[in-house]
């Protein structure tokens, strides 16, 4: 099976996944009890019931449910996720600016846990038993155990207001694609990143440690090829394997903990979004991130199969 | 008929948003409707045990805020202390709280509850919600405080034809209030909430304003209180005074929610309201005690009070039906509503609704008649000049909005005169009218004309336009807003004094705002928005925790503006009950009140002790004369022990005798 | 005839955490050029770790401990690592027991032949590959070309085990270390393979040190083997000799442990009890606790390898050596043991042979 046809089975594989994410979306907020109509009117008895009814059936929520579920879904696919029902703002608007706030974000952690895990891990699987180990392993240990709003707040607290390094506020008036931007994603960008910099360190000292006893390393060694090319091309692409697969549910992690990041740090994006419409009962809103956050894992592991691929042709032909 | 009712559903549908808008405000007001049907306790606590009155078992109840509870406790051990009280504290949560002492059972149980209210510039709003017998088992006569006399007293403070007419009277029976207050002593007032807003050194002579929606527009310019601010990044703020102000610069400040929406009465968040007090100006203005001054209108007069009540309007009146759910049927704004009927129990009701009104006032039927002058070449942000007719159209826009009930629950119609005189009429006398009544944003009738209801907001692709001091810049939704000065504001291009017959301020004070543009940030988590404070990224901000508050007070860097506020917490004494029916008894719990000790301590000073029973924002139509008030009133409410166990001592010596 | 590998009184030892094991105690031996050399030995008698040391290969917390490794006259031991690297491979290619293990799963096996010929031989890409679809094809890959850019787990074993000799060769050394070549192989598939070794070795004039357990594979391909137990030589022969005139009682030991065909006894004939605790090895003889003729002296006196003619000791250029007390001392009941040959000729040792295959593609 080449890569290609790989690629393709799995993605078709995802579009039931998707399907069930978005029954259990729609079911999880339109099974318990008390539909956003009902709500209003038990606030506001000067709703007529032909107003009611009216409501209803504008926001799909008339006939049974699998048919209220296929307008919704009818609906969502073609990108629209309905209204705020506080201002009666086009929810898609709201995720279409919130959304590359988040993406911004996310791939900026990633990038920094990468950036620091990966070294990290071959320095300490490579110098295994030894001080710098035992450092990166305790530092590791830390970042898993660290809750991100402490860190959030234990870093703007010591660089941005007892060293006035950082900005504390999110840059509003800067394009995402601005270089200075990158002064105000570091903070959160670290905070967010930080447990799965930690997670992947201590994945990929483990098997990059157990990668280094292979007898392909040692074969490797025997072929006379330098040091460097065994570590980073041979061992480092074995080790990435297991990797991958964390990496799919760290994403997940990820997309969890922008909710808790944002809000500390006020960055605009999906997660301080969602804080703020359960805040206020916006039922839509909350629907769309939900659906959207799910998707997002969804493909982030569809995408971690695909790298699984890629790393290790042996997958392809499972 | 059927023509008029697809059209009549065709503008509701139109009008959803402004009913859902009602959700939040419905949320907010949440307390106010917790009918009481909590359970009821047994009683006895408070029985007198055979060796007489004393040792006297207290319970004191409260709920809510760790510092009311702090405070119940601080009171308790007070009482202890005297070794005449046996004292218990019972907390609960705040809702369960609420749904046991809002009950008319409640005042039963000899139990003294402590709570905390919110009041307004209307000094009603400090006596009659505790006070008159018709909220017993409502917010908040807790304790079945039922005295006819006090109730006719209270009544006739605000209503009525005499009041309605002559602010020194109404002030008068306001004094008379609070003195037989003092007397009867129902209730013991502990202290007055404040408002605080922090900023750093470069913000010169920033005041607060007594309720958050005024946080910006009020400090920035209010001649009314000779009130201004300005940047000033060279020298320090707190010890500048007018001499040193400069002109220019931007105030950075941030709130702590995303406004809903820049349409006036579209809107009842507090950030909302905030934001829009930078654009938009109403026929009057306010000082923080409530005072109020022409602004918009050049000059204003009350024609004709009529002694009538809301009956006098059922000629004018139509029937309407009503709905499965209790509400009336009818598409327009309902001004009236016949108050023999009611749409739960009946399928029809008699309504007033807005033409019927015009209709009843050109008659001649009304509770009060104000007359506003407009000032004249007032300029809106868009260039047009302000009219009668913006103002009328205005009134209208607030008709079936998100804060049509306060708005006509008093106004029965506003009517144009002439190109610059506007009559606004009164359903009943109020004395309070002259404040409630013109309390609607003057927007331009040529923006109403255009848009959708409601959709006055740069969300909706409308630029709001209004008459203030600063137009609108740039809205970045959930993030920020810029609003920059107004060249062509009216009182900058006429002149602080000419434009105000009642400016007596001095000639340095500026003509109109000195800061040229405001940058208002949305930062919802107060941590953020106290360490945006410390980087020096924002220049101002409010909604800051008490602690907070002190750190910044501490620092010299900054500088904390409190104000005493319309919040205040209160204890009520069960004089239902025995023995506390004596007066003597709840005038000695008074003296035992450690009000400073209570502010300082338990507060870190961050409110006032109640004194008297009005703060600072009730005084201008609430008092004739505030000293002569506390002078009266404050030594009742010392903390006074010996006072205190004389009192108890004389009542203890009665018991002997007369067993 | 030159000898392209000296090894003299080579000791590598294990720093564990029970305790100091001397993997290889005072080693000894030499592989002229061509010579196809064995090296055989129950598990754990040091012969792997013996092959790896002679490529510097030995981890933590192994160590190599004394003694001179001469690859054709210099002393790999005292290299640096990179000069150690350039023999590796270039002139020293090593053939590993699994050779699938020994291929790297995420690269195509073509890849890491070129990537070795790139490395050492300084080809161009393209020339690499050339040069390893050669070798591939030279080794017995069918359609070697396309078979350039399968990955190992789409060889059978047979297959990545040609792959892995093919690689040895690939850049012409002068010595091939083959560890346990064949032993994870099918017997029909294992054939082969010695075949192949055999004859490449001599198309390609290559010596071979060839280490395994199993004197039968010794005896088909070997010029000259060394017994190993317990981290020591324990006899050096021709091959010939050393089959027909074992002159260890081990050596003679591991003869009779050969299955050979038409042998009416089931049960395999092996000997008695097993290796001893490599961290704390008996005194004297270390066989002895396990030698049928052991006596007094062998558990007092360490026996050294000696010319078992003369009893003088052995020096590198001895093709004879043995280390009993018999040639020097001398035991007081002597070795009471002799050699029938079977079948014959004693050229070839009959082995039974296994129905199975596998059948890979290649083979």
């Amino acid at each position: 099976m080449s890569l290609r046809r790989f690629v393709v089975r799995r993605a078709l594989s995802v579009v039931p996944v998707l399907f069930g994410v978005s029954v259990i979306t729609f079911g999880l907020f339109h099974l318990t009890p008390g539909d956003p109509v009902s709500q209003l009117v038990a606030l506001n008895p000067d709703v007529s019931a032909a107003e009611e009814a009216r409501l209803r059936e504008r926001w799909g929520l008339s006939g049974p449910v699998w048919r209220q579920y296929l307008a919704w879904l009818s609906n969502v696919l073609v990108g629209d996720f309905g209204r705020e029902l506080r201002t009666g703002r086009a929810v898609s608007g709201i995720l279409w600016r919130r959304l590359p706030e988040t993406i911004v974000l996310g791939v900026f952690g990633w990038a920094f846990a990468i950036a620091i895990a990966i070294p990290a891990g071959i320095y300490a699987a490579v110098n295994k038993g030894r001080l710098g180990d035992v450092a990166a392993r305790v530092l590791a240990l830390s970042g898993v155990s660290i809750p991100n709003f402490w860190l959030g707040l234990l870093l703007i607290l010591v660089l941005s207001l007892y060293l006035g390094l950082f900005p504390v506020l999110p840059p509003s008036r800067l394009p995402l694609y601005h270089p200075e931007t990158l002064r105000y994603l570091l903070l959160p960008g670290v905070t967010i990143g930080t447990a799965a910099a930690a997670s992947v360190t201590r994945v990929m000292r483990t098997s990059m440690a157990e990668e280094l006893n292979e007898e392909y390393v040692t074969a490797a060694r025997a072929r006379g090829l330098p040091e460097r090319t065994v570590v980073f091309k041979h061992v480092l692409r074995n080790s990435l394997v297991s990797v991958v697969t964390l990496a799919a549910t760290l994403t997940a992690g990820i997309v969890a903990g922008s909710v808790v990041v944002e809000s500390v740090f006020n960055w605009p994006g999906l997660g301080s979004e969602f804080v703020r419409a359960i805040d206020r009962r916006e039922v839509n809103v909350v629907m769309a991130i939900t659906l959207v956050t799910a998707v997002a894992v969804v493909l982030a592991n569809l995408l971690a199969d695909v790298l699984y691929a890629v790393l290790d042709p042996r997958i392809r032909y499972d | 008929m059927a023509n008029r009712h697809e059209a009549a559903d065709e503008s509701r549908r139109l009008d959803r948003r402004n009913l859902l808008a009602t959700i939040g405000a419905a949320g907010t007001a949440g307390f106010a409707g917790c009918g009481g049907q909590g359970a009821t306790e047994p009683s006895g606590s408070a029985d007198s045990d055979d060796g007489g009155p004393f040792p006297l078992s207290v319970r004191l109840e409260t709920g809510g805020t760790d510092e009311r509870i702090r405070m119940v406790e601080v009171i308790a051990e007070s009482l202890q202390q005297t070794g005449y009280f046996e004292t218990e504290v019972e907390t609960y949560e705040w809702n369960a709280y609420l749904d046991r002492v809002i009950n008319p059972a409640y005042q039963d149980d000899g139990y003294l509850p402590a709570i905390g209210l919110s009041g307004t510039f209307n000094p009603h709003s400090f006596c009659n919600p505790i006070h008159n017998s018709a909220n017993v088992g409502a917010c908040c006569n807790l304790t079945g405080i039922a005295d006819p006399e006090l109730d006719e007293l209270l009544d006739s403070a605000r209503y009525g034809i005499e009041v309605a007419e002559d602010s020194r009277l109404r002030a008068e029976t306001y004094d008379e209030i609070w003195r037989t207050l003092a007397e009867e002593r129902y209730t013991s007032f502990v202290h007055f909430g404040v408002e605080t807003a922090v900023s750093n050194a470069d913000v010169h002579g920033f005041a607060m304003w007594p309720f958050p929606e005024g946080v910006f527009s009020y400090g920035l310019f209010s001649p009314q209180d000779e009130q201004v601010a300005w940047i000033d990044g060279e020298r320090p703020a707190g010890d500048t005074d007018l001499s040193d102000l400069t002109t220019g610069g931007t105030l950075t400040a941030a709130v702590s929610t995303n406004p809903d929406s820049f349409d006036p009465p579209h809107s009842s968040d507090t950030t909302s309201t905030i934001v829009q007090n930078l654009l938009f100006e109403a026929l009057v203005a306010n000082d923080a005690e409530g005072n109020v001054y022409p602004w918009l209108a050049e000059r204003y007069e009350l024609r004709d009070v009529r002694d009538v009540d809301r009956t006098v309007y059922e000629e004018y009146m139509r029937s309407a039906g009503t709905t499965a759910e209790g509400a009336v049927d009818v598409d327009e704004q309902v001004i009236v509503r016949h108050p023999e009927d009611d749409p739960a129990a009946g399928d029809e009701v008699r309504v007033l609704l807005p033409e019927d009104a015009r209709e009843a006032a050109a008659d001649g039927t009304y509770g009060m008649w104000f007359r506003y002058e407009l000032r004249e070449g007032v300029e809106f942000h868009d260039g047009n000049e302000l009219t009668a007719e913006d103002v009328v159209a205005s009134y209208e826009y607030y008709e079936n909005s998100a804060t049509a009930p306060q708005t006509f629950d008093s106004v029965l119609a506003a009517v144009a005169v002439d190109e610059y005189v506007v009559d606004v009429y009164a359903q009943v006398p109020d004395a309070e009218a002259e404040r409630e009544l013109p309390g609607v944003s003057v927007l331009s009738a040529d923006q109403i004309a255009e848009v959708e209801k409601g959709s006055i907001d740069p969300r909706e692709g409308v630029t709001p336009v209004g008459t203030g001091p600063y137009e609108f810049g740039e809205f970045v939704d959930e993030e920020y807003l810029e609003v920059s000065k107004f060249d062509g504001y009216w009182v900058e291009t006429r002149g602080v004094d000419a434009a105000f017959e009642w400016f007596d301020g001095p000639d340095s004070f500026p003509d109109g705002p000195v800061i040229d543009a405001i940058e208002v940030e949305v930062v919802p988590d107060d941590a953020t928005r106290t360490g945006a404070l410390r980087s020096g990224e924002i220049d101002l901000t409010y909604d800051v925790s008490s602690a907070t508050l002190e750190d910044f007070d501490d620092d010299d860097g900054y500088l904390v503006h409190a104000v005493e506020a319309g919040g205040y917490d209160y204890l009520q004494y069960p004089l239902n009950v025995e023995p506390w029916d004596d007066p003597r008894l709840r005038e000695a719990v008074n003296h035992l009140i450690p009000r400073r000790r209570i502010v300082d301590n338990v507060l870190n000073g961050w409110a006032e002790p109640a004194w008297t029973p009005i703060p600072r924002i009730a005084r201008g139509a609430g008092t004739t004369d505030y000293g002569a008030l506390e002078d009266a009133v404050r030594p009742l409410n010392e903390y006074d022990v010996e006072r205190a166990e004389a009192l108890l001592d004389e009542m203890a010596a009665e018991y002997d005798e007369s067993s | 005839m030159t000898a392209v590998l000296e090894v003299e009184d080579l000791t590598v030892r294990f720093y564990t955490e029970e305790g100091v094991v001397t993997a290889v105690d005072g080693l000894s031996y030499r592989i002229e050029a061509g010579e196809t050399f064995g090296v055989v030995g129950e598990s754990g008698a040091g012969k792997s770790v013996a092959a790896l040391s002679v490529l510097g290969l030995i981890d933590s917390p192994g160590r190599i401990e004394g003694g001179e490794v001469r690859f054709e006259g210099e002393d790999l031991l005292s290299m640096d690592e990179s000069e150690l690297r350039s023999v590796r491979g270039d002139e020293v290619g090593t053939v590993f027991q699994d050779a699938r293990a020994a291929l790297n799963p995420v690269y195509t096996v073509g890849e890491q032949i070129a990537e070795t010929i790139e490395h050492h031989l300084g080809y161009p890409p393209s020339a690499a590959r050339d040069r390893a679809i050669r070798l591939l094809d030279r080794v017995g890959i069918a359609d070697a070309e396309t078979r350039y850019s399968d990955y190992p787990h789409e060889f059978s074993g047979g297959m990545c085990q040609r792959a892995a000799i093919a690689m040895a060769l690939s850049c012409d050394p002068e010595l091939i270390v083959a560890d346990e070549p064949t032993t994870a192989l099918d017997v029909t598939v294992e054939a082969r393979i010695l075949d192949l070794l055999a004859e490449l070795a001599d198309e390609f004039d290559v010596a071979v040190q060839l280490v395994t357990h199993d004197l039968g594979v010794i005896a088909g391909t070997c010029d000259r083997a060394m017994v190993m137990y317990a981290g020591e030589a324990v006899e050096t022969a021709p091959i010939e000799e050393l089959y027909y005139d074992p002159k260890h009682p081990y050596t003679a030991g591991l003869m009779s442990a050969i299955p050979r065909v038409g042998d009416d006894d089931d049960r395999l004939p092996t000997i008695p009890g097993t290796m001893p605790d490599p961290i704390d090895p008996p005194p004297g003889c270390r066989f002895h606790p396990r030698c049928p003729f052991a006596e007094e002296a062998c558990t007092r006196t360490d026996p050294a390898l000696v010319d078992p003619e003369t009893g003088e000791a052995a020096t590198l250029d001895d093709d004879r050596a043995a280390a009993c007390l018999e040639y020097t001392e001398g035991l007081s009941g002597g070795l009471d043991y002799s050699v029938e040959v079977a079948g014959g000729t004693g050229e070839h040792v009959e082995k039974t042979i296994d129905e199975r295959d596998e059948g890979g593609p290649d083979e």
